[in-house]
């Protein structure tokens, strides 16, 4: 059988859209070929060594682990590790790609009918806003870095003992001109997440939120709103000029927006909302595949309230690469490419005809 | 001051964070939940005193108290004991904080820290 609808999809991006978009196309019975740069399946989550997912606190494993679990052992998922997308050709239905695996290891060519592109997100790298001291000053962390230590249990600074006074600083990279002016929407859930499970570990710990908007989304509010009431998370409105080393601390310099007055307050510890922006990987498909890339450099869907179809035939694409979002949205955007893909695939099988 | 329109504010730098007033507050029968407070204002908008003494402003007593600023707490001496315990803060606050309670219990604690 040589039709479009037989012809494998080829998915690019091993995070959690891309499995769950790999994962559902096979459970259809179609042949998938996943395609991640780098050596592990699992995308950020499993990168970063994700603990507890907002809103509820459930453990990421029960999310990624029966994911990661299925794509691994299906037979009709083909998984190209350390791999990328060298080049694309032919029509839709029955494009011609060439996979080549990363420090010269060589190129194999596939014929696939739709391609899903989930390429995900990076952290905003926050050595680019000098102002937070992070790369330069000890006990700077981004809530990346801080998820690892907090799946480890164990929360520490430079001199391995646990902080007793920190601060979150919200909107690091983001809603920023100087750097990047959108919002990342999780960033807000994620840190005071964070704090809940901070003030669990260490439970004489004083935690400081420095925000300048609050905006956990949706059922996410409920995370706020217990971290206030059950946890007694403190709240300074305001924005961080300075985050300076003195020796021993660190030395915050914002202002406290509520009272209109300066702080110069320290602290053991500072963890930085990193926010999200599309990674190299996001530039390099849209180079290689031909899709467009909007002002913000994400990848802009055909129209921009339906995510799923991208600006050419039989691409789709799914999760952060096209704008900021949580794993349950990124988890549902992965389904709805398989589906689109699905779709596709059974429209152009009698046309193509391979 | 925000929320105290058309004062002066002199210059200050805030050095430290003190929450044991904070602490006092809750303990007091009508300060407990004080911690719920996000500082929305809806309290001091629905406020009639407030409305004639820019003074007084209970979304700002609230807040100075549970970061234990010590120079606004200071000011506060005048002005707090002018809550004529309406209920309208009460009403109208959307987590359930008690302002007027509040700012009964951080007056007891002021009067007695003086005494």
């Amino acid at each position: 059988m040589t039709m479009a609808e037989n012809l494998p999809v080829l998915v690019v991006g091993g995070g959690p859209s891309g499995l769950k978009a790999a994962l559902d196309l096979a459970e259809l019975d179609t042949k998938v070929i996943l395609v991640e740069k780098r050596g592990e399946l699992g995308g950020a989550p499993i990168r970063w060594k994700y603990k507890l997912l907002a809103p509820e606190l459930r453990p990421s494993e029960e999310v990624m682990g029966p994911l990661l679990s299925s794509v691994e052992s299906n037979p009709l998922v083909s998984v190209h590790k350390d791999s990328f997308v060298d080049a694309c050709d032919g029509p839709a239905g029955n494009f011609r790609v060439v996979i080549g695996k990363n420090e010269g290891g060589g190129f194999v060519e596939r014929r696939v009918s739709s391609i899903v592109v989930a390429t995900g997100f990076e952290h905003f790298d926050a050595r680019v806003d000098p102002r937070y001291s992070y790369g330069r000053a000890p006990n700077v962390i981004g809530i990346n870095e801080l998820e690892g230590m907090l799946k480890e249990g164990r929360v520490v600074g430079h001199d391995g003992k646990a902080p007793k006074r920190v601060a979150f600083i919200f909107c690091v990279g983001s809603r920023d001109r100087a750097t990047n002016p959108w919002c990342c929407t999780v960033c807000c859930g994620v840190s005071i997440k964070q704090a809940i499970e901070m003030k669990e570990l260490i439970k004489d710990v004083q935690l400081y939120m420095i925000y300048m908007d609050i905006r956990t989304m949706g059922q996410w509010e409920k995370l706020y709103w217990d971290s206030m009431e059950k946890y007694g998370i403190n709240y300074i409105r305001g924005r961080v000029a300075e985050v300076y080393w003195t020796g021993e601390k660190l030395l915050v310099k914002g202002e406290d927006t509520l009272v209109r007055g300066p702080f110069e307050v320290l602290f053991d510890m500072v963890v930085l909302a990193v926010g999200i922006e599309p990674g190299p990987g996001t530039k390099k498909i849209a180079g290689t595949l031909g899709l467009q890339l909007n002002e913000n450099g994400f990848l802009a869907p055909r129209h921009p309230n339906i995510h799923t179809e991208s600006t050419r035939e039989g691409i789709f694409l799914a999760g952060c690469c096209v704008t900021p979002m949580s794993i349950e949205e990124s988890l549902a955007e992965g389904s709805a490419a398989a589906m689109a893909a699905t779709k596709f695939a059974r429209k152009v099988a009698p046309k193509v005809g391979v | 001051m925000s929320g105290r329109w058309g004062l002066i504010v002199l210059p200050r730098t805030i050095n430290d964070f003190d929450h044991s007033l904070l602490e006092m507050v809750k303990a007091h029968p009508k300060g407990g939940h004080v911690g719920n407070c996000w500082q929305c204002g809806n309290c001091t908008a629905a406020c009639p005193v407030a409305e004639k003494n820019p003074t007084f402003n209970p979304r700002y007593f609230i807040y100075a108290a549970k970061m234990g600023y010590e120079q606004e707490v200071k000011k506060m001496k005048e002005s707090i004991y002018l809550c004529t315990s309406c209920g309208r803060c009460t009403e109208v606050c959307p987590k359930g904080v008690d302002p007027s309670g509040v700012m009964e219990a951080i007056g007891t604690m002021i009067r007695k820290a003086r005494s």
